[in-house]
């Protein structure tokens, strides 16, 4: 989205706004829904950040990067949502800490060699929620070291950290069957 | 970004550097023309990273995410909800502010709000109309003997076949249809994208890419079509013909002046194999035509029941000469060059 259609709806525009609220339901819908499955509760969400773009559109100006502020905000809302949910269905404490981004929906490639796609995915089970979201929001999203750093709330240093630890697993999956040929190769010697 | 250090730099790296390079990631999330030259030429400069290269985009390319979208009125709704939410916002604001009179010219106000609303959406859809119109094209082509690989905007790739033209815009819209003119042959390997197909266009026909690898081979007034891996829709420019649904190992060929289509299952990496220089599982007849598409060559068959034999193994094309010789040897046949004609004449 262009700075400009946050500048026409800091300037009171409804249309810009109508706009703007269609392009990150979208978005933020398929974002939140690495979270939960539960759709009321997202659309709670989502009313919830999207409104408070209009309410607090005086102060849009102030914002330096409404892209990942509202990404940010949104995902404030989405957590505090989903433990409320949990404290009221009274979860046990296995379901105490962060929400997580679901295993489930980080995918291998199709056309991938079987043999290597399934090492992939079993990579994949071993990131933490953390880190399939970093992955998510650099590679899916197109956002910035900056920028992702911006939407979970923690140092750019942390963020290299964390996205450099996942792919460096996902990699380690690639130098298997170059590891195994030596090993071939000096049983054979 | 781009100079001598972060060149020299890159010389040192293996896949788990490139990997985790912010500069590298960017080149494989929003790919540009910028960033596809410059790794053309470093590869082009360090021919013995290519491999680490391909194998760090392969990695990065080879993670998705489902896309889980709402229902077009279910956005609709959630719209309507707010915008409801809002209005009661901005009624309070007006109704203390002008009183009565406010209210009154609410209907004639409301009337005003849905003609600018009117008035942006066209303005919005002229921008795009203008500059969708003009987009700049990227045109390549090759010569006899020559094969090119090409990243497209979108960081897929295409190896383009020897005597073979294809163009297509520079940069490629995110939620429009990625598209490719090609006449000639050329191999691609798709990126998967959920929000836009990639379709591309042949004389006769267009493929629409549903899935990923494959192969167009528009020589000798036909058009053949073989699909590698994933899945394609082919589309007949002729209105006769309905839209052909290929799976893996398929083969297409159209013939406009037979007006048929025949469909037939073959091993895709032999037809494909050109893309490595290669040729494979090949008849006497495929070679000779496959010289004459691909490097310009007439060639004569002075025993024409030669034509049906089949070379056993891989026919290599690094070198011309070189696979000349080596067909002289295995056909026990004497090649005689004159100009662009090559006979081959039982010893």
């Amino acid at each position: 989205m262009e700075q400009e259609i946050w500048t026409q709806i800091g300037g009171g525009d409804q249309a810009a706004y109508a706009q703007l609220y269609t392009f990150y339901y979208k978005k933020l819908y398929n974002y939140g829904r690495k979270f939960t499955s539960d759709t009321a509760l997202l659309e709670d969400a989502l009313q919830e950040a999207l409104i408070a773009v209009w309410t607090g559109r005086a102060r849009l100006e102030m914002v330096r990067t409404p892209h990942t502020y509202l990404f940010n905000s949104f995902r404030y809302i989405l957590f505090r949502k989903i433990k409320q949910a949990r404290k009221l269905w009274q979860y046990t404490e296995a379901n105490a800490g962060e929400p997580e981004f679901g295993v489930e929906h980080m995918i291998i490639r199709q056309d991938m060699e079987t043999a290597v796609k399934q090492r992939l995915a079993q990579a994949i089970r071993g990131l933490t929620g953390r880190q399939r979201e970093a992955v998510f929001l650099r590679f899916y999203e197109g956002l910035s070291y900056d920028e992702v750093a911006e939407v979970l709330g923690i140092s750019v240093k942390a963020t290299y950290k964390i996205m450099s630890r996942a792919l460096l697993q996902l990699k380690e999956t690639l130098s298997l069957p170059l590891l195994t040929v030596l090993l071939l190769l000096r049983n054979l010697s | 970004m781009i100079n001598a250090e972060n060149d020299r730099k890159y010389a040192d790296f293996g896949i788990g550097e490139f990997i985790c390079d912010g500069f590298f990631q960017n080149w494989i999330i929003h790919p540009d023309q910028e960033s596809n030259a410059f790794w053309e030429a470093w590869t082009r400069e360090h021919p013995e990273k290519a491999g680490v290269i391909s194998e760090s985009r392969k990695l990065l390319q080879s993670v998705h995410f489902n896309e889980d979208l709402p229902g077009e009125d279910q956005v609709e709704q959630s719209l309507a909800r707010a915008m409801t939410t809002i209005g009661q916002e901005k009624s309070g604001e007006s109704i203390s502010r002008v009183g009565k009179i406010g209210r009154i010219i609410g209907a004639q106000g409301f009337r005003k709000m849905a003609a600018i609303f009117i008035g942006i959406g066209l303005c919005i859809s002229l921008y795009y109309y203008i500059h969708e119109r003009h987009p700049i094209e990227q045109v390549y082509a090759t010569n006899y003997g020559t094969l090119k690989t090409l990243y497209l905007p979108d960081s897929s790739t295409l190896v383009l076949n020897a005597h073979s033209t294809v163009h297509f815009s520079e940069s490629w819209h995110r939620n429009r249809s990625r598209e490719v003119w090609l006449d000639g042959e050329a191999f691609f390997d798709v990126r998967h994208s959920a929000s836009s197909g990639f379709l591309v266009h042949t004389k006769e026909l267009t493929v629409e890419v549903l899935g990923t690898a494959f192969d167009i081979r528009q020589r000798r007034g036909k058009t053949e079509v073989v699909l590698q891996s994933g899945k394609i829709r082919v589309q007949f420019i002729h209105g006769d013909y309905s839209d052909l649904l290929m799976s893996p190992g398929e083969k297409i060929v159209y013939d406009p002046e037979k007006t048929s289509v025949t469909r037939t299952t073959i091993m895709p990496e032999h037809y494909t194999s050109w893309k490595d220089k290669r040729l494979t599982d090949v008849t006497v007849a495929q070679i000779a035509e496959y010289l004459e598409d691909n490097y310009g060559k007439r060639v004569i068959l002075e025993d024409s029941s030669m034509a049906g034999r089949k070379i056993g193994g891989a026919v290599l094309l690094d070198n011309l000469d070189d696979a000349l010789f080596a067909l002289s040897t295995v056909l026990d046949v004497k090649i005689i060059q004159r100009n662009d004609t090559l006979i081959l004449r039982p010893r």
